[in-house]
């Protein structure tokens, strides 16, 4: 009887198995073609509630995805590594990344993606290395042997810190990254659990306001100067089956990003609707520079940065992660 | 499994001799091991081609999982027992941890839990407080241990011993209560030291109770020793994890999960051979109501 028993254990436990490896091989049907020449027609688009998902929501407050015949629902997602079996199985089009999970996802294999329109770029004040009011730190040089908090290792903090380190004649391996989320950061600087902290806008204004913290490093500028920091993908699987969705997605958040680009009262306005950032703070905030325009050579300097600190093994090259522009 | 409880209760003469499985009944153990074993093998392949079929990013077929474990964990010198330089510097630290944190946190909430057990005021006043601490999730605490403990091991440790202490203090708290009170009667009747009626009668009585929830803590350690190393950590298996989940490095997440599991099952086997012969004497003997 026993022997009966522990079979009967085994082949559940080889049904689990089965089932498991059952879950992630979901393929999506092909579905007709809509209205306008469009392969497809309704759109859910991952947004993470950060100001640079601002012009999606322009896009959608003026009516831009309409006017394409596009309608787009929108999922609050933290970053596309979290979403990556939505994104493999279609149910989600296209999300905001930033070129750092772009070419890390694209170079470990798991998914090749193409960017279709970049959302922000590097400006001062946005990302930096903050330390406490009376923190004995005063330039980079300081950060020897220093723990800093970053909200996710080998990612753009990093990175961006490791430029800056190299740029004065530090090595990544001089200081320590721990991560912490960012939302953590201030509690960690007051109670000196950590030295620095590389974060960014609100939590750059807020550190300053409540700890009478000092941004000691501006992490997007001098090595880093106008990277591009991060934009609208999806798969280049996507992009290759929805030739004429992706265009008519790049052409209504391009509209949005010139308004961007060039109207802050806009931005002012749309930002508290989706983050939790309020009001009084939006409007005061360092912010990217929305571009309106994508070059593959600033994304190749993204690139190569990533592979010169080891984020990603190999070069990725920028040409291939770019989708075409829209006609 | 064969549960020793499980077995017909025998005669009270025998209750202090050494219980000795007999011949059939170890010879139909065996046989009954080695019959659920052939699944082992069967479930491996029929993975192996169900991942293979799917071909589905997330799930990599264990073949590689494998070639990859050696690779990342057991492809170092011999001289270093086959541990490769990540091996080093992240399995060793968080299993350092986890056993200095489980062996800490067991030997307090033993200790604890018997002394709140007898005592009847204690234990009453106490008993809410635990059920209170046991149901908040340790995760979220992390960050508030961080600004006690600072970044690295300490904060480590402390989660670990948050996430496993709360079970043993329990089982403990309870099984030195319900000792049975013929016991103590006894102890009174031949009048016992205290030393003696503790270490003789009351934990050994309440042994069963506390093994259990020492057993039960060991899962909780070994998930404590991850989510412990994803927030304020520069090393470890969790950190590596976090690593790999940022590059969605799919074989390296799949090869912590099976260390993971590995350990799980290393320890279980561990702790159940020292649980049998802590607790060879109460193998269907146990007479409590």
């Amino acid at each position: 009887m026993r022997t009966g028993l522990s079979v009967r254990a085994s082949l559940a436990a080889l049904a689990t198995v089965l089932a498991l490896a059952a879950c992630g091989s979901g393929t999506e049907a092909p579905r007709p073609a809509t209205g306008g020449g469009l392969e497809k027609a309704e759109l859910t688009i991952g947004i993470v509630p950060v100001p640079s998902s601002a012009p999606l929501f322009i896009a959608q407050e003026k009516g831009f995805f309409r006017q394409e015949g596009l309608t787009v629902e929108t999922e609050t997602i933290q970053a596309p590594q979290a979403v990556m079996p939505k994104i493999l199985n279609g149910s989600m089009d296209a999300f905001l990344t930033s070129y750092v999970s772009l070419i890390t996802i694209s170079e470990s294999g798991a998914a090749k993606l193409k960017m279709l329109a970049q959302s922000q770029e590097a400006a001062p004040g946005v990302n930096g290395v903050v330390v406490a009011g009376d923190s004995p730190l005063k330039d980079v040089k300081d950060l020897r042997g220093k723990k800093i908090a970053v909200n996710v290792v080998k990612a753009l903090g990093e990175v961006s810190v490791s430029a800056h380190l190299k740029a004065n004649g530090l090595t990544p391996g001089d200081v320590s990254f721990v991560p912490v989320p960012f939302a953590e950061h201030l509690t960690q600087l007051r109670a000196g659990t950590v030295d620095a902290a590389w974060t960014t806008e609100p939590y750059i204004s807020a550190a300053k306001k409540e700890l009478g913290a000092r941004l000691l490093v501006d992490t997007l500028t001098g090595p880093t100067e106008g990277l591009p920091l991060d934009g609208w993908a999806a798969t280049a699987d996507w992009v290759a089956k929805h030739p004429k969705t992706a265009a008519a997605f790049q052409r209504a958040i391009g509209k949005a990003q010139r308004i961007a680009a060039s109207d802050r009262a806009a931005l002012d306005k749309v930002i508290p609707t989706f983050t939790q950032i309020p009001a009084e703070v939006a409007a005061t905030m360092a912010l990217g520079r929305f571009s309106t325009s994508l070059d593959p050579s600033r994304v190749q300097r993204v690139a190569d940065l990533l592979q010169e600190f080891q984020v990603t093994k190999g070069r990725a090259d920028a040409t291939t992660l770019v989708a075409t522009s829209p006609r | 499994m064969t549960r020793p409880a499980g077995r017909p209760r025998r005669p009270i003469s025998r209750v202090n001799r050494p219980v000795r499985p007999d011949r059939t009944g170890a010879a139909r153990r065996v046989a009954s091991r080695a019959a659920g074993l052939w699944i082992v093998p069967v479930a491996l392949l029929a993975w192996e081609a169900a991942t293979r079929v799917a071909a589905a990013v997330y799930f990599p077929p264990p073949s590689l999982i494998v070639v990859h474990l050696h690779e990342l964990w057991f492809s170092g010198p011999a001289g270093r027992a086959f541990l490769t330089e990540d091996a080093v510097d992240h399995l060793l630290p968080s299993l350092a941890r986890v056993v200095v944190a489980w062996v800490a946190a067991c030997v307090a909430a033993v200790a604890l839990g018997v002394l709140l057990g007898r005592s009847r005021l204690l234990g009453d006043v106490t008993e809410p407080l635990i059920h209170f601490f046991r149901s908040v999730p340790p995760p979220l605490l992390i960050p508030i241990f961080m600004t006690m403990t600072g970044v690295g091991t300490p904060l480590q440790i402390t989660a670990i011993v948050f996430g496993v202490v709360w079970p043993v203090l329990l089982n403990s708290l309870d099984g030195a209560r319900h000792v049975d009170r013929r016991y103590l009667d006894t102890c009174q009747a031949f009048g016992l030291s205290r030393t003696i009626r503790l270490t003789r009668v009351i934990l050994p009585a309440a042994a069963p109770k506390i093994f259990a929830g020492l057993r039960l803590s060991i899962g909780l350690a070994l998930i404590m020793m991850i989510i412990s190393e994803y927030i304020g950590s520069t090393e470890g298996v969790g950190y590596r994890m976090l690593v790999a989940q940022g590059q969605v490095d799919i074989p390296s997440m799949w090869t912590a999960i099976v260390i993971l599991g590995l350990l799980g099952l290393l320890f279980n086997a561990a702790f159940l051979h020292v649980e049998r012969r802590a607790l060879a004497w109460h193998s269907g003997a146990h007479d409590t109501p």
